[in-house]
């Protein structure tokens, strides 16, 4: 499957992707997490170590077509690039990232550029796992053209509906898998009907607190078990997608 | 006076701006507010109602929609201002930068960001304050690109992932000759937030206390302001915009 995980700022995108890519990679699959948010998160949510760096010099270069001009270079078998360019996490998970924002001088959309010309070339072999910045502009501007689903989080703030909402919109030409995210008890998101409901839980908060992974901090969670139902749920749309010959 | 506030998403960033724009506002200055989030909801904090917000021009929108291309050239910001701003509570003027909400048929490429640039560094500061609330995350923050002598705001939760971004906000504040910065321990449960954040930071950080009023008001899209003008986190943002106006500071 190649799954993006969108949503509002805090709804709890980083949390449920590196749950579910570390769920994947335990059931058997082979796991690429793409880490596409200039802002450091996803690696804590997994339990790999950040890096700021993207990918290694002489490897990015200006491409026309490519995400904002840059791709591979060339001589570089982009199908490889997946294996090549990642970093092992628990559970057999590779971590893919093209680089953070850490100083105000940092660019980091050329590797962007490089790291969706590997994406498009990495084949049904492996499950990707992409977790995206906060908001409407990635989608609107090509990152999330990898995927075939996408797993849209939605918490029980208006303003997050409204995200959602927006969102739904922008990626309506793939399947969505809405997942509200941190209900408090009795709660219930605003506009969008959730097939996967995750309860807000404090041992989640806290490890949140820490930077550790919710699966090694907190592997009892409900919010483990919602996310196992939503495995299985994005697994069934991936086999039904399959038999329609897509 | 210009104030852009910034942190990781969903700290708070739009309940801080909205509040302290309204507070400002309240204590005789002449606000703008700039919504740089590209799925621009600004509005419900500054007291205006949701459906209304969710409809609210855009400047970029407007812009592409009347056939204006990056050529031509740049429109006045204070005639933006006029054509496009909204009056929202209190007397603050509203403006949103872009809403992004639909694929596109038309090139806006970059538009979101530069839209924000242009409208905050272009809009005079001179007798009014200019406050920006920015898309989540670094991005906009460097798009921005606040000068010296302005301020930053960096909010933060108790999550390690929001302390992060903060402290690269701070840092790249900073590397842009900023000397103003403050943080914002929100959502504060415990005194150790606020000081673990302070030491992070380096900066002056202040405490909004995790706040039922707060909840309610998100979950309505309200503004916490008119759910309970005395509640404790409005009380906070009371003395970060006093905080803010102190020239001594």
């Amino acid at each position: 499957m190649r799954v993006v995980v969108v949503g509002s700022g805090g709804a709890g995108k980083s949390v449920i992707s590196g749950l579910l890519a570390r769920l994947l990679a335990r059931s058997g699959r082979r796991v690429l997490a793409v880490d596409l948010d200039p802002n450091p998160g996803l690696a804590w949510s997994i339990g790999v170590a950040p890096s700021d760096e993207g990918l290694p010099e002489g490897v990015v270069t200006a491409r026309e077509g490519g995400l904002y001009g840059w791709g591979l270079a060339g001589g570089i078998d982009p199908a490889e690039g997946a294996e090549r360019f990642s970093t092992p996490g628990p559970d057999g998970v590779r971590y893919l990232c093209p680089g953070k924002i850490a100083r105000a001088d940092h660019v980091v959309t050329h590797s962007l550029g490089a790291v969706q010309a590997i994406l498009d070339a990495t084949g049904p072999s492996w499950d990707i796992v992409g977790d995206i910045e906060a908001g409407t502009t990635c989608p609107y501007e090509g990152y999330t053209r990898f995927a075939d689903q996408a797993v849209v989080v939605v918490t029980q703030s208006w303003r997050s509906g409204l995200a959602a909402h927006r969102l739904s919109q922008l990626l309506s030409d793939i399947p969505l898998t809405v997942v509200a995210s941190q209900l408090a008890d009795g709660g219930q998101p605003g506009r969008l009907d959730p097939a996967i409901r995750v309860p807000f839980d404090p041992a989640v908060a806290q490890a949140e607190r820490r930077g550790e992974p919710t699966l090694d901090a907190c592997p009892d969670s409900p919010v483990v078990r919602a996310v196992e139902d939503l495995m299985g749920l994005l697994v069934a749309k991936e086999s039904a997608s399959g038999q329609l010959g897509r | 006076m210009k104030i852009v506030v910034t942190g990781k998403g969903g700290v708070g960033k739009t309940t801080v701006s909205g509040t302290l724009a309204r507070l400002l506002a309240l204590a005789g200055q002449s606000v703008v507010a700039i919504d740089c989030d590209p799925s621009p909801n600004l509005g419900t904090t500054l007291g205006l109602d949701p459906p209304v917000v969710e409809g609210l021009p855009a400047v970029l929108n407007e812009l592409v929609a009347s056939g204006h291309t990056h050529n031509d050239p740049k429109p006045d910001p204070d005639d933006l201002l006029a054509r496009f701003g909204v009056d929202a509570a209190d007397g603050v003027r509203l403006v949103v930068a872009a809403r992004i909400e639909r694929l596109p048929n038309t090139c806006m490429c970059c538009g979101s960001h530069r839209t924000t640039r242009e409208l905050f560094s272009d809009l005079a500061a001179q007798d009014r304050v200019v406050l920006a609330d920015l898309e989540a995350g670094l991005n906009d923050l460097l798009w921005a690109h606040p000068k010296a002598g302005d301020a930053v705001v960096v909010v933060a939760d108790s999550s390690a992932k929001a302390v992060e971004i903060a402290r690269r906000a701070v840092r790249i504040a900073r590397a842009m000759g900023i000397e103003r910065v403050v943080g914002v321990a929100n959502h504060s449960a415990d005194p150790e937030q606020a000081e673990h954040l302070r030491s992070v930071l380096e900066v002056p950080v202040m405490a909004i206390p995790d706040d039922p009023a707060v909840a309610e008001a998100g979950y309505r899209g309200l503004a916490p302001l008119d759910v309970d003008p005395t509640s404790p986190a409005v009380r906070a943002i009371e003395t970060l915009a006093g905080r803010l106006m102190d020239l001594a500071w």
